[in-house]
């Protein structure tokens, strides 16, 4: 899976100083993580308001931080997730917190419906299976391939070892597995090929 | 009463334990490689590979519509400068969004209003203070 190579870490780092001089360049790291924590906060609370919420306090929060914030070498998202997941843990320890299947927002770039609906449908059990996991697998299947944070990284956000998180992401990949089984990417848009044919 | 346990049992479980680390290790690594290795090299690992790429397509997808984006930057900008008593400048869309335009210059006119009242009153009333009221 893309990890952020050394020169990707760079241009970021760059795009950060210049907010921090400038607040009004705050944008293209808005624009670049905003979907990704929206998706973990929708994923962690199943509920579309609530992670609007926590994705706006969230950005809220990086606004007000950017001056002092450090750069460490690892991606600024991992400094998002980790406020997200905060806000997120900070919720749920009030009541009511109600778990809903997630829904997706229509993609106005799909080639045809029938394909659409065949990746929405695949989309909702997938993300459906990462948000029944325990949460501890749940956050690390969240951080490593919709984050696509390295296990240190996620390890620093979980506060757990960088072994605790390779195991946690092994049984929480078998348990998908068992509970999603095929089909694979590939077969999904024959299958949706050939029902266009027919 | 404790469950007694064999010591091929003991080894099993050993086994299984060992067995999962190392297919865990495996798995990481496999994942940590630019591109996804030739699946069969690693036939326990295939259909784990598989799912990765995804789980990794599935949740890149993009779940908010432009709108949503543009309300969501909206809401994060007016916590922050609530927060902050309001920040030096904002995101350039946000200055340029309806609202705020139409607000700030409602502001503006209701200033306007303001003073041009005050102005009248001390016309009407030459000796008077405008704002305290007294001569």
């Amino acid at each position: 899976m893309p990890h952020r190579t050394a020169e990707d870490l760079e241009a970021e780092r760059r795009l950060i100083q210049r907010a921090q001089r400038d607040p009004t360049h705050f944008e293209p790291l808005y624009e670049r993580y905003v979907d990704q924590i929206y998706a973990y906060a929708l994923t962690l609370t199943g509920d579309p308001t609530k992670a609007e919420d926590v994705t706006a306090t969230t950005f809220a929060k990086a606004l007000e931080d950017l001056p002092r914030f450090e750069w460490r070498g690892v991606p600024y998202s991992a400094w998002l997730y980790r406020v997200a997941a905060n806000l997120v843990a900070r919720d749920r320890r009030r009541p009511g917190w109600i778990e809903l299947s997630p829904h997706v927002a229509t993609d106005a770039d799909a080639t045809s419906p029938e394909l659409l609906a065949a990746i929405a449908d695949r989309d909702d059990h997938i993300r459906a299976a990462v948000a029944d996991l325990p949460p501890d697998q749940r956050q690390a299947i969240l951080l490593r391939f919709g984050g696509d944070l390295r296990n240190r990284e996620i390890a620093e956000i979980m506060g757990r070892t960088e072994g605790a998180i390779k195991l946690l992401t092994f049984r929480a990949m078998t348990t998908l597995r068992r509970r999603l089984g095929a089909p694979q990417p590939a077969d999904r848009e024959d299958q949706a090929r050939t029902r266009r044919r027919a | 009463m404790p469950e007694t346990r064999s010591p091929d049992d003991a080894l099993d479980t050993l086994l299984e334990r060992e067995t999962r680390i190392d297919l865990a290790a495996r798995l990481d690594c496999a994942l940590d490689t630019p591109a996804i290795p030739d699946p069969r090299q690693d036939e326990a690992l295939r259909p784990l590979l598989a799912l990765a790429s995804e789980l990794h397509a599935s949740l890149h997808r993009p779940l908010l519509t432009d709108r949503q984006r543009q309300q969501i930057r909206a809401r994060a900008h007016a916590l922050a400068a609530r927060r902050t008593g309001g920040l030096r400048r904002g995101w350039p869309q946000l200055a340029t969004h309806p609202a705020v335009v139409g607000g700030a210059a409602a502001a503006f006119l209701a200033a306007v209003g303001i003073a041009a009242a005050a102005m009248r009153d001390r016309r009407a009333h030459p000796d008077s203070h405008p704002i305290l009221g007294v001569a």
